[in-house]
């Protein structure tokens, strides 16, 4: 509520508020005259006695002060301001009305969700709006989509397309939304009207300054604030981190609300296993609980489930889970060394019997030829002098086999360029020497970015910084190549590829300490796991739901389609990948049309969405710009005159009874 | 002058007369007036005795000398006089005079005169011969009463107390100087005033007097209702002396008031007693019995 005055400059009358004040203290005191046989003893504390002087009938005086001042405050044409809950609506011929579709409206109390409310309070407006006004209908959560038929003139047929609003997964931009008003306004004044439960932190504050020229343009802006209060607590985040001693998933949950919550949250790891938790959060805060992963997982989507409260859709979240599993390793060992710990295979044997469920088996390149790839998960070649052929190892790759290509002083970088050239991830080149052997060598540097983090998790990328290279083969990335690391000089030390199901990796050192401190790390053994484990299962990628989104499949010629369940999705196939837009969270595959899954995809809702709380008001952003928006003014001059001629006879009425006899 | 028979003259004479009767009896029974301590008697003749003469006083030797009961009559070896000084200045009319003869009961003026009337019969009754001075004041015959014995003596100071009302100033300083210089002789003073007078104006003229050998006292007359300004409202005070007038809430000034009257009455009552003059308050309300008590004693 405000207080306006039409005439401010009255208000310096004010001053005259002490004209009672004056009179009563200054006038002749009209006492009773009395002899007084002490005047002498008076007379001697009679300084004190005149400065005790008082203010003659107090209260008389206040009632006068009061006149005067409900005269003065008359004279400045005081107008007092309420916001009007019940604003007009339908006093233009043109209105577009603007439905909020995003995520928070989803938020239900059982019995309707807010956007079905919102739709029903705008079906109701624009039921009452007056013939002849036209009535544009536009939704919006991260884009703005209107009524292809553009203005309606019949409200019937608009609150057609009102009905037919469906729910949507994005963010609020009420800003864009509002852009889009203006526009649709271009060429004359009209009202918007927005049904809103413009909840979010930044939702008003981003939409400022459309507001503003909203008001300037000269439309009528008549938000619809609806929501209320709304309790909700959401999982916000899933984190996932690797070690020596399996995997373990943070999972972040907030409580959005103002009341305490008890929430309990399972996480599935696939094969059917869930991991229940339980949590207390506090209002407004955010909690973490912890869930250790089995060894044993997958590398499919996992999925955290909390107990639905009225948003559901951010009770759930997709994660993806670590790429390790039960594996049978085939070490090639160019170098079998003079001693057990100068062979190539000798740390990779040593991390993967850390393993849960792998098996190493070891051969020379010699031997090479009698083995069979069957039941072989991955395959590493280490320090070979004479690589397989491509042919050897494409089916094997494509099905989902992982192959691990690492350096030393056997290899011959023109011959795996002549016989793997196709599948490697960088073009070999010369060795090199970055420091000497006593000396500490060159650091790692892993690489950021969200294709490096499909790889490799913020464990492994900390955990490689502490590698350092003594040589290394020179590599030049190919093209569709994933670097993952170089060394300090700027040397590739580190790539992948997806090749079909499965990937090439290449490390541009030893897997022993001769040219690398690597297997002598604490690195080694998760990187090992991730490595070795990775292309078993189909690559995850975590999306959001209501989004287009694109998932690469590296390799991947044939034809595929995208499901959910047993529901198959219309979806856009591109040079690279697919496109579609996940219509809620869930869990997604690719899949070829012989079923063979070729890639995943985890969907949860936006982030931002899941705070309810209406920071502010569109309204009172409104009224900032133009005090008099989206109020009810009362006058009060009237008022304070009539308040001034019942004071005036109240103390009329009690100066003549104060009189003294 | 009043009218001898005035009926109401009369009827307040009357009043006077009973009143100092009933208050000299009961300061009568078992009390002698002391005399100053230094006050000496001396042979003044003897005569033959007759019955109802005092015995304690026969002359033993004359009856041994000449076989005849003979009874010595002596005196005081100078004659001590009575005064008694009324102030009855415009101030002492508070209380209910309004203008008109003072009420004996509820005004200063009332209790002086009632005090002096109970005083001068006391005095009449042991014998002593006794003056009226007044102080200011109307409507008396006689401003200053030499002091007398006798019936008829008493009588007239009545009459004088029974006409007399507050009007004027006291100049009580110049009063008292006047009265000093008038008898150099020792006397038994009593001053009955308000004392409403910046006190070192008329305490050293009291304190003179007191110095030349007089047995002095003041009866300090006030209202006590007065000076509590019990009123919860305030008012344009006056002195009937005249003077400017002063605005005043009570509410304000009663505590500082009633400060200023107490420390004004330990003034007065150090600078008499340091100057040998006995000071007896006396509120309008007050025991009149208890008064007379502390100024005759």
């Amino acid at each position: 509520m405000s207080l306006s005055f039409g005439a401010p400059a009255v208000l310096a009358l004010a001053a005259l508020l002490a004209l009672p004040w004056l009179a009563h203290l200054t006038r002749i005191q009209r006492k009773n005259r009395r002899a007084f046989g002490a005047m002498f003893v008076l007379r001697r504390i009679e300084s004190d006695a005149r400065r005790h002087r008082r203010v003659d009938d107090r209260w008389l005086m206040v009632l006068r002060m009061m006149m005067v001042g409900c005269v003065v405050g008359a004279g400045a044409a005081p107008v007092f301001r309420v916001p009007d809950p019940d604003p007009d609506v339908g006093r233009s011929d043109r209105v577009v009305v603007v439905v909020d579709r995003s995520l928070s409206m989803a938020w239900t109390d059982g019995s309707q969700s807010t956007f079905e409310r919102a739709k029903s309070q705008a079906r109701e407006v624009v039921g009452a709006l007056p013939d002849g006004v036209n009535v544009a209908v536009l939704a919006f959560d991260d884009r703005v989509d209107g009524t292809s038929e553009g203005w309606l003139a019949d409200a019937a047929r608009a609150q057609d397309a009102i009905d037919a609003l469906q729910q949507g997964w994005g963010a609020s931009d009420l800003r864009l939304a509002l852009l889009e008003a203006r526009r649709m306004l271009a060429d004359g004044p009209g009202e918007i009207l927005v049904f809103s439960d413009e909840s979010g932190p930044e939702i008003l504050r981003d939409a400022a300054d459309q507001v503003e020229r909203i008001v300037a343009e000269g439309h009528a802006l008549i938000p619809f604030a609806i929501g209320g209060r709304r309790d909700n607590v959401a999982v916000v985040s899933v984190d996932v981190t690797e070690g020596v001693d399996g995997a373990r998933a943070a999972i972040g949950l907030r409580n959005f609300g103002q009341v305490a919550r008890e929430v309990r949250c399972t996480v599935a790891v696939g094969g059917g296993r869930v991991i229940p938790l339980f949590a207390n959060a506090a209002p407004r805060s955010k909690v973490e609980l912890v869930a250790s992963l089995p060894r044993d997982v997958d590398g499919e989507v996992g999925w955290v489930e909390c107990e639905p409260d009225g948003l559901s859709a951010d009770d759930v979240r997709a994660f993806a889970l670590p790429q390790s599993s039960s594996a049978h390793v085939l070490i090639v060992d160019g170098d079998a060394g003079d001693t057990p710990v100068g062979a190539e295979s000798h740390f990779v044997e040593r991390a993967v019997e850390s393993w849960g469920d792998a098996r190493t088996t070891i051969v020379s390149p010699e031997s090479w030829a009698d083995t069979s790839l069957d039941n072989v998960t991955s395959v590493v070649l280490a320090n070979v002098a004479t690589p397989p052929t491509v042919e050897q190892f494409l089916p094997f790759v494509q099905r989902g086999g992982t192959l691990w290509v690492a350096m030393g002083s056997e290899v011959v970088p023109e011959r795996f360029n002549a016989a793997l050239g196709p599948l490697l991830p960088a073009t070999l080149g010369v060795p090199g020497i970055l420091a000497a052997r006593d000396e500490r060598g060159r650091p790692i540097v892993p690489h950021g970015g969200r294709n490096a983090a499909d790889f490799l998790s913020p464990t492994l990328r900390a955990g490689l910084q502490s590698v350092r290279n003594h040589r290394q083969v020179d590599a030049t990335p190919v093209e569709g190549a994933i670097s993952l690391a170089h060394a300090a000089d700027g040397g590739l030390a580190l790539a992948v590829v997806r090749v079909g199901a499965g990937h090439v990796w290449l490390w541009t050192s030893t897997l022993d300490h001769a040219w690398s401190n690597l297997p002598l790390e604490s690195v080694f053994v998760p990187l090992i796991h991730r490595i070795l484990g990775a292309g078993r299962a189909a690559p995850v990628q975590l999306v959001r739901a209501g989004s287009s989104v694109h998932v690469p499949l590296e390799n991947v010629h044939e034809d595929v389609r995208v499901r959910s369940g047993d529901e198959t999705l219309s979806f856009q196939r591109t040079d690279r990948g697919v496109r579609w837009r996940p219509p809620t969270p869930g869990v997604y595959t690719i899949e070829t049309r012989a079923g063979e899954i070729v890639a995943r995809a985890g969907a949860h809702v936006v982030d931002g969405e899941s705070d309810l709380l209406a920071e502010g008001s569109m309204a009172k952003i409104e009224r900032s710009f133009e005090s008099t928006r989206l109020t009810r003014s009362t006058p009060l001059a009237t008022p304070l005159l009539g308040l001034a001629l019942l004071l005036g006879l109240a103390q009329a009425l009690m100066a003549r009874q104060t009189r003294p006899s | 002058m009043a009218e001898i028979w005035d009926a109401a003259l009369l009827e307040r004479v009357r009043h006077l007369h009973r009143v100092a009767r009933r208050l000299s009896d009961g300061l009568a029974a078992g009390h002698n007036r002391a005399r100053r301590s230094d006050q000496g008697v001396e042979y003044a003749e003897s005569r033959e005795y007759v019955p109802g003469m005092d015995l304690r006083h026969v002359d033993w030797k004359a009856l041994a000398r000449r076989d005849r009961l003979v009874v010595k009559r002596q005196v005081a070896d100078r004659e001590f006089a009575s005064v008694v000084v009324l102030d009855l200045s415009a101030d002492m009319s508070t209380g209910g005079s309004d203008g008109g003869l003072p009420d004996l009961d509820e005004s200063k003026a009332g209790r002086a005169i009632a005090v002096v009337a109970t005083m001068l019969a006391f005095l009449h009754r042991h014998g002593e011969p006794v003056g009226l001075t007044f102080v200011a004041g109307e409507g008396f015959e006689h401003r200053v009463v030499p002091p007398r014995a006798g019936r008829r003596h008493l009588q007239l100071l009545m009459r004088q107390l029974a006409l007399a009302r507050p009007a004027g100033s006291a100049r009580l300083g110049e009063a008292l100087r006047e009265l000093g210089a008038r008898s150099r002789r020792a006397c038994w003073l009593a001053v009955v005033s308000d004392g409403m007078e910046e006190p070192s104006a008329w305490i050293p003229a009291l304190g003179a007097i007191s110095a030349r050998g007089s047995d002095v006292r003041m009866v300090h007359i006030y209202d006590q209702a007065e000076w509590a300004m019990a009123d919860a409202d305030g008012a344009l005070l006056y002195s009937p002396e005249g003077g400017p007038t002063t605005s005043v809430e009570y509410r304000d000034v009663r505590h500082t008031f009633a400060q200023a009257a107490d420390a004004y009455v330990q003034e007065v009552r150090a600078g008499l007693m340091s100057r040998g003059v006995r000071h007896v308050l006396s509120d309008v309300s007050g025991s009149l019995e208890k008064v007379l008590r502390g100024a005759i004693a």
